[in-house]
């Protein structure tokens, strides 16, 4: 008898033994579940950031050098430099007269609805993010020509003499400066312009539309720049970027010397005399992630106001200034941000605040336009 | 009937026991390999992060290590060393050292002439003398001088166009500002780029004198150079480097 006894017991689990073990159990796995779901909400901001910063890392690297370049032309100031070789360009008014316009090495405009008419044609509306800043580049590319390199045909170069006058050409050489004479260098002559467009992958009709990138257009870094038969090309340089703001460092037009701007103008504000004084130029940027995320709102303002970071106010720019909040609404600061809108606003399926941003601003010196003048 | 149980339950109790382990040693594999492989992630990141902050440095070092051979007369080497046309004795050089002088018009608060005669000059000023070393050996070579040869193969001269072929003329070597127990450096090759004439010169205005050994009125002269700049960081660059070249004039009146 107490041997049946013991063996019932050591067979199974009675009902109040079961019940508890569940109970246990499910306490447990309430708590691994929610580990899970709390490390997967960490993991999609970090990759959210992390592709961010990478992003952001990347475009600043690229408008930073180009910046450095600009207004380089071996040694020659740009009014010395003569030479309108025959190039097909780009469409509108980004003919071969603007390309090759050197005595404009720094020049931008302020976003505005459409493309500046300075700029008519020269890309599809449907292609430019309204309200993003555009930025306008001329240098004489690094990789100088060795002495007995032939140049690419159809190439636009620049020869030039250190502290002399310089030329541009294409396929054929120019007789003065001579190639060979002490001080002579023939550099790639390179145009630049920076500008936003509202996705990355427009497809085979080359326009952006809201089906673009499978979707969920992704707002796209670009760049305008001659190509190896002298023709302006379209191409991006990084994804997801939301916003880009240029404001330029003004010096004092009596202290040639300065180093410091006097002050930060937007491109509507400068005039002729400012852009051939402009010794840095700040760039603003706003990034935003590739996916969305679902699992938390992500509020985002350009301007903030935290009184703890007050020693470090982050700015966008003067004239550009916008937040989201946790019900994914946009706020844009009145007077700024003129025709802007973020990309995913309007389509009821990508609420702004599904979205990680993050907003970066530095200060570039142009190192040619401090020096090079007399 | 105690021995019976006793018998009975025995070996199966030993025999869960050690299912239990056995699972739990498999649980710990597990969860070891999970957490390694977030580690190894983590350690990624760590790197990348690293490098980028050595590439910045590398940059900064690589652009400001020109500024001490560049800048304007009185508070630059270069400067001074261009317009007296050498170093200061003291440095193996045949200028005196007292005609060699920017501490008066660097106001960098030394009685003595930096940079030889340190004296009292401040830390940044000893540190800045001690960090300048020659490729060359003493004394320091003039270094707008004519283009050297052989250049960085040791069989081909310098080639204005191609920066490879540039020889090292000086190192300037810091103790890291971030990390003391390491150095970063900035590693200078000069070239120059010809010599021309000043708008406003007088023979600026007798068009087309070009070159060496045109005589020239008060507006002077302008050479130009051009400075490659490697910064290192850390010095002996195992994960941070980044070339700087810049194009420089220096008015010569």
């Amino acid at each position: 008898m107490p041997r049946i006894r013991t063996l019932a017991r050591n067979a199974g689990f009675s009902i109040i033994e079961l019940m508890i073990a569940i109970v246990l159990g499910a306490l447990v796995v309430a708590g691994l579940v929610n580990v899970l779901i709390a490390n997967r909400q960490a993991y999609h901001l970090q990759e959210a950031n992390n592709y961010n910063q990478q992003n952001m890392r990347f475009a600043m690297d690229r408008i930073g050098w180009s910046l450095r370049m600009a207004d380089f032309f071996g040694g020659a100031p740009a009014v010395d430099i003569t030479g309108a070789p025959v190039i097909p360009a780009g469409a509108g008014n980004c003919n071969a007269a603007w390309a090759l316009a050197v005595t404009q090495p720094v020049y931008g405009y302020d976003g505005s609805a459409g493309m500046p008419a300075d700029l008519a044609g020269c890309i599809n509306a449907a292609n430019y993010v309204n309200g993003a800043d555009i930025l306008i580049l001329r240098y004489a590319d690094t990789d100088a020509l060795e002495a007995a390199a032939v140049p690419i045909p159809g190439k636009v170069y620049l020869q030039v003499q250190t502290g002399g006058h310089g030329v541009l050409f294409v396929t054929t050489p120019p007789a003065s400066p001579a190639v060979g004479t002490p001080g002579v260098s023939t550099y790639p002559y390179a145009v630049e312009m920076f500008y936003l467009r509202p996705c990355s992958d427009p497809g085979a009709g080359g326009i952006c539309s809201a089906g673009s990138d499978g979707g969920n257009p992704i707002p796209t870094l670009m760049r305008l720049r001659l190509d190896d038969t002298g023709t302006l090309i379209n191409e991006p340089v990084v994804e997801g970027i939301e916003q880009l703001q240029f404001e330029y460092g003004v010096r004092d037009p009596l202290n040639p010397n300065a180093i410091v701007p006097e002050k930060y103008k937007s491109a509507t504000a400068m005039t002729a005399n400012d852009w051939t004084n402009v010794i840095a130029v700040r760039v603003g940027y706003v990034l935003r992630a590739q996916t969305r995320d679902v699992g938390q709102p992500h509020i985002f303002d350009s301007n903030s106001t935290d009184p703890a970071v007050a020693a470090f106010p982050s700015r966008l720019s003067n004239d550009c200034e916008y937040a989201v909040d946790t019900a994914g609404t946009v706020t844009i600061a009145p007077g700024t941000c003129a025709n802007f809108s973020p990309a995913s606003v309007g389509n009821a399926k990508n609420p702004a605040q599904q979205f990680a941003r993050i907003e970066m601003t530095s200060v570039v010196q142009l190192r040619n336009l401090v020096r090079a003048k007399p | 009937m105690t021995r019976f149980r006793t018998s009975q339950s025995l070996p199966r109790m030993s025999r869960q026991r050690g299912i239990a382990l056995f699972i739990g040693l498999v649980f710990l594999v597990v969860l070891s390999l999970v957490a390694v492989i977030a580690m190894q992630s983590t350690l990624l990141e760590m790197r990348m992060v690293t490098n980028v902050a050595r590439q910045a440095e590398a940059f900064q070092i690589s652009d400001s290590g020109r500024a001490v051979l560049t800048g304007p007369t009185g508070t630059s080497l270069f400067a001074q060393s261009l317009e007296l046309g050498g170093w200061p004795v003291s440095w193996g050089g045949d200028v005196p050292d007292a005609d060699f002088d920017m501490s008066v018009a660097a106001g960098i608060g030394c009685t003595g002439s930096a940079p030889w005669s340190l004296g009292d000059c401040p830390a940044t000023v000893v540190n800045f003398v001690n960090a300048l070393t020659t490729a060359h050996g003493t004394p320091l070579k003039l270094l707008y001088g004519a283009l050297d040869n052989p250049g960085a193969d040791g069989v081909n001269p310098e080639d204005p166009a191609n920066p490879s072929t540039w020889l090292t003329d000086a190192i300037m070597t810091f103790t890291d500002p971030n990390n003391p127990s390491g150095t970063i450096s900035a590693t200078l090759s000069v070239v120059p780029d010809g010599i021309g004439a000043n708008a406003g010169a007088g023979a600026a205005q007798a068009a087309g004198y070009r070159g060496l050994g045109v005589a020239l009125a008060s507006g002077g002269a302008a050479r130009y150079f051009q400075i490659k700049s490697a910064g290192l960081s850390p010095a002996d660059a195992t994960n941070g480097r980044a070339v700087t070249i810049a194009q420089y004039k220096a008015i010569v009146q």
